[in-house]
């Protein structure tokens, strides 16, 4: 029987990027269409939250499509290093940042969606790390098991 | 002398064996131990807290950091 470990860890590696983008997708589109319908309204512009609504459906194809694909692809990683390095899958996961932090801030700042110093940068970068170690340890570690390679 | 009769003398010359292993399997409680899922330990709490911390710190944070997942 083929048991396809590294597909297993793919689909393992998305899920929660996945699941986070469905909430985050859910509250753009109630502010977009609900919220903000941007109709016109008499004496109201409208034109800046337009465009920034407009900025934020560009930049969302950041977390939308690179982020779940990268923590999948990285989990295959994992997958194929962990005989090799003794590595937690923790700190496996909190590595992640330093390849996704450069490339999401680099697109924020071009789409101007969100406000970032660049004094904000390394911290924001460590925090993420810590972050990430959290999720990687429970919940892709939780996942891991559940589809037998953790 | 008889068979049961050697028997009672080895038994009462040769002092019974004390084991020092383990009364019963142990095998099985490892292996219930490496299939559960990490616990949190105390390292993990303060690192939770100290992202929260930063996140109160810094709010613009927040949306940025959904925005890495």
């Amino acid at each position: 029987m083929r048991t396809h470990p590294y597909l297993r860890a793919y689909m393992a590696g998305i899920v929660v990027p996945t699941i986070l983008l469905l909430l985050m997708v859910s509250v753009f589109a109630t502010l977009r269409f609900r919220a903000f319908p941007l109709a016109p309204t008499p004496g109201e512009p409208t034109l800046g939250t337009a465009l920034l609504f407009e900025a934020i459906g560009r930049a969302i194809i950041f977390p939308m499509a690179i982020v779940p694909n990268l923590w999948g692809l990285w989990n295959m990683l994992y997958l194929a290093i962990n005989g090799k390095a003794k590595l937690s899958l923790g700190l496996f996961g909190a590595l992640l940042p330093i390849v996704i932090v450069p490339f999401g801030v680099t697109l924020v700042r071009a789409f101007g969606v969100l406000r970032v110093e660049p004094q904000w940068v390394i911290p924001f970068a460590v925090t993420a790390m810590v972050a990430y170690y959290l999720v990687w340890k429970h919940a892709v570690g939780f996942l891991n098991a559940e589809v037998g390679i953790g | 002398m008889t068979d049961d009769d050697l028997e009672r003398l080895l038994r009462a010359a040769v002092p019974p064996v004390e084991t020092s292993g383990p009364r019963s399997d142990l095998w099985p409680a490892l292996g219930r131990r490496l299939d559960a899922p990490p616990q949190w330990a105390w390292i993990d709490l303060g690192l939770a807290a100290a992202v929260v911390a930063a996140l109160v710190m810094f709010p613009d944070w927040v949306s940025l950091l959904v925005y890495h997942f």
